[in-house]
């Protein structure tokens, strides 16, 4: 009896070590294909990070940038107050969406044409809502 | 209690000298929401939760006899109101007066305004009140024994929170869809996360009941009860505390967060230092390898794995902004690339657990007919079908041949509340995965009188009106799709506080719904708005309602 539930210990230790590995391999690995950075436009001029891939760019919308263009598109200027990047986005944006409050913009960097080609805008009605670090500079 | 209806009458006669009420209610909000601003914030959701809790300890006192282990429970109970009361009496009161009363209150927020939403905390408080009074039960066993009453008491508290956190997260996951407009009706978003998390955990507790009371790994089901509260402690200090939307507003009132963590460290302390304590106590036996139980403890490790995923995908991002200054944010795929085959993988469980009272030899044939059957379907449907849509669909289809079969051969069902909930587990999956498929989302531009063709539907945009109601104004759009669906989306513009909001128009019916979500004016007249089709909601929504029956009814037939 006592040798039986010996071996129903064993294989359920391992069935739980087994798992546990597993988790942790595939937690990794999806990790890996979907995590975005925020970044600032002076971060993500800074060359400090990766932008080849897609990322979040955050900041505020500056006064008098936003532009609507035929159909759907809209451009606007995405500023920290030290450097800002042109956005270039196609769709509805969100009511709480407006100039001179906080945006989050997820797409990724045109280098040649040195624009922000967003897939998805995220207004935030907090104006404090900035990526911590310009906070801190300020 | 006194208290608590003291609160609530200076919310209702606008008595804005009371901090609280001048921050969270206004003159022109309806009387129901008034009601409702009570809870919209941390300092009355934390003191909404003692009332709960000490009135659901008073309940279960009355209803529970003279025990062994009624004295250890009221105590740990007591304990447990006696640390939230110290913390709301100095850091989150809620009855901070103001020296000059305010004319008029900033109003609560608008996003609020939903008689969804004005229940939907209350509901999730109280399940996470009763995990806190299941825990008080697994805690009173640690000291006076694991009796066959204490298990009657701990499956029916186990019962009844696990009913109500799921049907509080149903009502959140209602009001997402309706209110948010962005036509999901979950976003993995850390506020949801963070309530599933005590969920998760507490569905493992559920099923570790069932062995557990053959003395088998007793030390796990306590280890789960413990984790399930310090979960939604931290589900419900966390929520409202600022920590999750910005690091930078927990530092802007430390003495609060502080707090909260050290109340947090106190009890995981406490409760691990019980359980190293009273280890011997729950000297049991191991389950037997193919066992019914072992299938449990498989079900078990399964679900403690998706707990794992969620905790690590929730955490992750808010501990590198804490330690490394980097904000960065983990998409929805990574839970849903993770999550989904682990579902399928507990639905395979509960699907041989159907059968497995069968000879060895006629299960072989009959997963041999599910490969078969499941390859055809492959093969035959359109290639844009996801493989594990067709999995669940297997499942779904080999559950209900069985529930019917065994129902005509005996008459009646054994567990009808195991059945009906694994049953409603299948569909609810097999829901989403459809929905996740096949909805589509297209933006458009259209000017009032005009008509257009996308995804197969028509869209005819007939007028725009502007109304005006008690605290808001409104501008209502109006829709019509294929001819006979009449949608109005709506933009509110609240009149204090001015902000905007958009009133997503939905209309159901089973296999989709048809969403419009206005969005601006152009200057030559015309509006921008999303246009969606989703489908299989009302699945889901009905699949959760059945799951919440056989929650209720597997409660209740103990009582």
């Amino acid at each position: 009896m006592i040798r039986k539930n010996r071996a129903n210990r064993i294989y359920l230790i391992c069935t739980f070590i087994f798992a546990a590995v597993a988790i942790v391999y595939f937690v990794l690995q999806a990790m890996n294909k979907n995590i975005d950075l925020y970044l600032t436009p002076t971060q993500a001029k800074s060359g400090q990070y990766e932008i080849d891939g897609s990322f979040k760019l955050g900041g505020m919308v500056a006064i008098d940038s936003i532009e609507t263009g035929s159909e759907l598109d809209v451009t606007f200027v995405v500023t920290d107050f030290k450097n800002s990047m042109t956005v270039n986005y196609s769709g509805v944006l969100p009511s709480l969406f407006k100039e001179n409050s906080g945006v989050v913009a997820s797409g990724f960097y045109d280098q040649d044409a040195e624009i922000f080609v967003a897939e998805e805008i995220l207004a935030k009605h907090d104006e404090n809502y900035m990526p911590i670090k310009i906070e801190v500079e300020n | 209690m006194g208290g608590g209806v003291y609160l609530l009458s200076k919310f209702l006669t606008n008595d804005f000298s009371f901090l609280y009420v001048a921050q969270n209610s206004n003159v022109l909000l309806p009387t129901f929401y008034k009601v409702s601003a009570f809870w919209s914030a941390h300092e009355g959701s934390f003191y909404l939760m003692i009332l709960l809790l000490s009135f659901a300890s008073s309940v279960g006192l009355y209803i529970s006899k003279d025990h062994a282990f009624t004295s250890y429970v009221i105590t740990s109970q007591g304990i447990i109101v006696f640390t939230y009361l110290l913390f709301m009496i100095f850091v989150s009161s809620p009855f901070l007066r103001l020296d000059f009363a305010p004319a008029n209150g900033a109003d609560l927020n608008p996003l609020l305004q939903d008689p969804l939403l004005a229940i939907h905390p209350p509901i999730i408080f109280s399940g996470y009140v009763f995990y806190a009074v299941t825990f008080c039960y697994v805690i009173a066993g640690l000291f006076s024994g694991f009796s066959k009453e204490l298990f009657q008491h701990l499956k029916i508290w186990a019962g009844i929170s696990w009913f109500t956190l799921s049907f509080g997260i149903l009502l959140g996951s209602i009001w997402a869809y309706y209110e948010l407009g962005w036509g999901g009706y979950w976003f993995w978003d850390p506020v949801e996360n963070i309530s599933l998390m005590p969920w998760i955990a507490g569905t493992a507790l559920t099923h570790s009941l069932v062995y557990s009371r053959d003395k088998l790994l007793l030390s796990w089901m306590v280890f789960l009860a413990i984790l399930t509260f310090l979960l939604s402690v931290f589900g419900s200090f966390i929520v409202r505390s600022g920590i999750l939307n910005s690091v930078h507003s927990f530092a802007a009132d430390p003495s609060r967060g502080i707090f909260l963590l050290s109340i947090f460290a106190l009890f995981s302390l406490i409760s691990f230092a019980l359980f190293i304590k009273n280890f011997t106590k729950m000297e049991s036996a191991w389950p037997k390898v193919g066992s019914r139980n072992y299938l449990v403890v498989l079900n078990n490790i399964v679900l403690s794995g998706i707990l794992l995923v969620v905790f690590i995908g929730t955490l992750y991002p808010i501990l590198t902004e804490v330690i490394f200054r980097q904000k960065l944010s983990i998409g929805p795929d990574y839970f849903s690339q993770l999550i989904s085959p682990l579902v399928l993988v507990l639905i395979a469980l509960f699907t041989y657990e159907q059968f497995m009272s069968l000879s060895v030899k006629t299960i072989f044939k009959l997963s041999g007919l599910l490969v078969v059957s499941a390859t055809v379907l492959f093969i035959v449907l359109p290639a844009n079908v996801y493989l594990n849509l067709i999995f669940s669909f297997v499942f779904l289809v080999v559950l209900a041949i069985k529930a019917i079969y065994d129902f005509q051969q005996r008459g009646t069902l054994i567990q009808p509340h195991k059945v009906l909930g694994h049953f409603s587990v299948a569909l609810m999956t097999l829901a989403i995965i459809f929905n996740h498929n096949f909805s589509e989302r297209v933006d458009i531009r259209i000017s009032p009188g005009d008509e257009i063709k996308v995804m197969n539907a028509d869209i005819q945009f007939e007028s725009i009106d502007i109304v005006a109601e008690q605290n808001f104004d409104s501008v209502k759009a109006n829709f019509v799709v294929n001819e006979n669906i009449t949608l109005t989306p709506e933009k509110r513009i609240y009149k204090v506080g001015g902000q905007i909001t958009s009133e997503t128009a939905v209309n159901s019916n089973i296999v989709k719904d048809y969403l419009i979500v206005l969005g601006d004016r152009f200057e030559d007249g015309s509006w921008s708005a999303a246009f969606s089709i989703k489908y299989g909601i009302l699945i889901i929504w009905l699949s959760a309602g059945l799951l919440l029956v056989s929650m209720l009814y597997g409660t209740i037939r103990r009582a």
